[in-house]
């Protein structure tokens, strides 16, 4: 595609004063973040944080931020396709063309990515193979169920062999087998060198599979290290009640009352 | 619920005011009908593009005013038939015909549709009301196309007759042929499902749409040809006063004072069936109708996997020219042929127009018709052809049912669309178009004989390749993507249904003159529609679409630098 070539030393994910605005309204004010290569990053915070907004930056998607992006030592802005042929995305809700088949979607991604057609064919089936969907390799999408459908999308985005995975909950609608081995599967990704940068509010998985945590909270940083760095002086049992501490607001109990009331 | 504006919104408020009491005779909850209407409202303003781009909406609206003008005109000139009344029977059929048409093609799929109905499955919400709501969303986009046929007729009326009673008598007719289509329309749906099941009923309905699109075609090309000898003989006919819309001829001396409501019984009846169809089609629609469009989505399986087998992925390896092109003819060519807005507004259209069209050429082979005929009418299918199928392509190619799916494209490594997009076109143009064409012109060959075969593949195969060719290059300039409103926002519209407008006024004046300079007019109206496009192409692309933002990533890299 390009001739632009990914810095082969640069860490997976560099944002250095990251910051987005739109109109008045800040998402995002000034984070530092780096996610070095064959690490999984867990990036964690409530809704509107600017978990999405960061994503769309890595991917490209937004025109103008503050600060300085770069993915695999290249600026998403001016380079995008290069970045593009090395990330797999799976966003958080499973967008696809509803008419097409399994087989249909991932030959679109094999050719919108320029993969040699047989090695993607033989990609493509040890996938499906691996997520139990080789039998339904000619449904069309519109009849899978969601957790096939999420299958579909990790098969998609691991069809080119990317070096930078981004997450938005990619265990959801999984079965409890599909997710362990979905847990299994980063793991071993993250030791053969592939970055993965995991957006999450399932925080048992987070706290299980990634090596380091990143908690936003309006779009700030609160809290970033590992589990062990985070829980180290705090009573948190798990990462569950540590994130509930960080990004509480003060009136919970005040909101759990007033819809308590909306009900009579 | 948000209060949705525009033109087709605040037309069915007011039929829903109007009609709400009548409608509460037949068990629709008159409350709830706003709240449904404006919903659906709601979601059509905010829709992506569901249904066809604007630019063909645009085409007939014009088209339907274009014929108001023209069947007035063309039946003044026949009024030596029977003085000036056989002119409110084409006012009527022009009306019905463009409405039942509009509806058959833009807005019947919320008879077949069951997405909403499982947000509404849960609600305390009548299934007649669920209906009603339906019929009037259905009516309130629809009516542009009435007014402006009945606005010629009303306007001329009076100055032909010399007499205000086309003031009342027009309006009637409208409204009638209106109802008439609308009713139609939705009984026959109706019907089609109480009678053939859930199962089988979406296939049987695009069946039906498709035959009665092709009939209503046909048989406007049966009247081109019946003659005036012919129409003098069913005139005389004493079945006529029962037959319509022959029959609503007698409205016009009722109103006069010139016939008594006794010799009139057969045009009232008629008056009172039209307005009658839409309240038996809701009469019809019970819980079994809704629940059965809820049915689950095909499981229908494809052989192929991961190989792709077939004359569609040959052909596509061969035409297209990179991984861009062909991951975009393998998705569209797919799509094409399965996806709902497409096969039900594009193949009605495009199917009905061969099947109809070919009805004509069955009679013109029986008056002998000379061989240059063939050519001059394949050549004028080509051009409908490609008027109806090129802003379909386009359309097709930038839309989905689910365009929220384009991040897929979003997120591979393009460095622009156009490939992608150049491979769409292609893929559509190969999997819809060259069957039809294809088609076509084996009817033509079957019908005037194998030794026009090759004048005949040759002019259709031209179309074809224009409309492949022409597409791609025009594929950034498409005008708007929301469908056709009269909401304030897309006042932006107008500018384009005037471009419009200009092209067709001059087209007519154009032709007529030509016809009456030489014999070859239509070469020559080939030639004032390639001067005319970029004219027409140059003011549509003032307004925006949804590519504009494709060509950004080079103002997004010289920003960044």
């Amino acid at each position: 595609m390009g001739t632009t070539e990914v810095l082969n030393d640069s860490p997976a994910v560099e944002l250095r004063g990251f910051g987005k605005r739109y109109g008045d309204r800040l998402v995002v004010d000034s984070i530092d973040l780096v996610v070095p290569r064959g690490q999984i990053v867990g990036y964690l915070g409530r809704n509107g944080a600017g978990k999405s907004t960061t994503i769309k930056a890595l991917l490209g998607f937004l025109d103008s931020w503050e600060g300085e992006v770069r993915v695999l030592g290249l600026d998403p802005r001016v380079d995008g396709p290069a970045i593009k042929r090395q990330i797999g995305h799976v966003p958080e809700h499973a967008l696809l063309y509803e008419q097409l088949t399994v087989a249909e979607h991932l030959l679109l991604v094999s050719r919108l990515f320029d993969l040699e057609p047989n090695k993607a064919r033989a990609r493509a089936e040890a996938l499906l193979a691996g997520f139990d969907l080789l039998e339904r390799v000619d449904q069309r999408i519109g009849a899978l169920s969601k957790g096939m459908r999420q299958k579909l999308m990790l098969c998609a985005a691991l069809l080119h062999e990317p070096k930078v995975l981004l997450l938005d909950e990619p265990l959801s609608g999984l079965d409890a087998h599909a997710a362990v081995m979905m847990k299994r599967l980063l793991r071993a990704l993250a030791d053969r060198g592939t970055s993965i940068f995991y957006s999450s509010h399932a925080l048992e998985a987070v706290q299980r599979v990634c090596d380091r945590i990143v908690i936003l909270e309006a779009g700030r940083i609160r809290a970033a290290g590992t589990w062990e760095e985070l829980s180290r002086g705090t009573h948190a049992k798990d990462l569950e009640v540590y994130f509930t501490q960080v990004t509480e607001r003060g009136d919970e109990e005040e909101r759990l009352a007033r819809i308590l009331a909306s009900q009579g | 619920m948000p209060d949705a504006s525009g033109f087709s919104a605040a037309t069915s408020r007011l039929l829903a005011r109007v009609l709400g009491p009548s409608l509460a005779l037949l068990g629709v909850e008159r409350a709830v009908l706003p709240v449904l209407l404006g919903l659906q409202h709601a979601v059509d303003q905010r829709r992506a593009s569901e249904s066809q781009g604007g630019w063909l909406r645009g085409l007939i609206l014009v088209g339907a005013l274009k014929s108001g003008l023209f069947v007035f005109v063309l039946a003044y000139l026949l009024r030596e038939l029977q003085g000036e009344d056989l002119l409110w029977v084409f006012v009527f059929s022009q009306c019905f015909a463009i409405c039942t048409l509009v509806l058959l093609v833009f807005h019947s799929d919320s008879m077949v549709d069951g997405d909403d109905l499982r947000i509404l499955a849960p609600t305390p919400v009548r299934p007649r009301t669920v209906y009603a709501a339906r019929c009037l969303h259905m009516a309130s986009h629809s009516i542009p196309y009435a007014l402006l046929c009945g606005l010629f007729p009303l306007a001329l009326g009076p100055v032909v007759t010399k007499d205000a009673w086309p003031l009342v008598l027009v309006p009637v007719l409208i409204a009638a042929a209106f109802a008439a289509a609308l009713g139609s329309v939705t009984l026959l749906h109706a019907l089609t499902l109480l009678l053939v099941g859930a199962r089988r009923f979406a296939d049987v309905a695009l069946g039906l749409r498709v035959a009665l699109f092709a009939g209503l075609v046909a048989s406007s090309q049966l009247l081109q040809r019946l003659g005036l000898d012919n129409l003098r003989e069913a005139w005389a006919a004493p079945w006529r006063a029962w037959v319509p819309p022959l029959c609503l001829a007698d409205l016009g001396p009722l109103v006069r004072g010139e016939l008594g409501l006794a010799a009139s019984k057969g045009a009232l009846w008629c008056l009172v069936a039209c307005f009658a169809l839409l309240p038996l089609s809701i009469l019809a629609a019970s819980r079994s109708y809704l629940n059965s469009l809820q049915a689950p989505p095909s499981t229908q399986r494809h052989a192929g996997g991961l190989r792709e087998r077939g004359w569609l992925p040959w052909l596509g390896d061969r035409l297209c020219r990179d991984h861009a092109q062909r991951a975009g003819y393998g998705y569209a060519s797919a799509l094409a042929r399965r996806e709902r807005p497409f096969l039900r507004q594009a193949l009605v259209s495009s199917a009905g127009l061969v099947f109809g069209s070919s009805f004509g050429l069955i009679l013109q082979r029986d008056d002998g018709v000379a061989a240059v005929a063939w050519i001059i009418e394949a050549q004028y299918a080509s051009l409908v052809f490609l008027a109806i199928l090129l802003p379909t392509m386009l359309d097709l190619a930038r839309f989905s049912a689910h365009p929220e799916a384009r991040w897929v494209h979003a997120t591979a490594p393009l460095p622009n669309f156009a490939s992608l997009h150049r491979g769409a076109l292609l893929g559509v143009g190969c999997s819809f178009c060259l069957p039809l064409f294809c088609g076509t012109a084996a009817i033509y060959m079957l019908v005037a004989g194998f030794e026009h075969a090759v004048a005949v593949i040759a002019s259709l195969g031209v179309a074809l390749v224009t409309a492949l060719w022409c597409s791609p290059r025009f594929v950034f300039h498409l005008p708007f993507s929301e469908p056709f409103s009269w909401h304030d926002d897309s006042m932006r519209n107008l500018g384009a249904l005037a471009a419009i407008a200009a092209v067709m006024v001059l087209q007519m004046i154009a032709v007529g003159a030509l016809y009456a300079l030489a014999p070859a007019a239509e070469w020559a109206l080939l030639i004032l529609v390639a001067l005319l496009l970029p004219l027409a192409w140059r003011r549509f692309q003032a307004i925006g679409g949804p590519l504009a933002a494709a060509r950004a990533p080079k103002k997004a890299k010289a920003a960044a630098h």
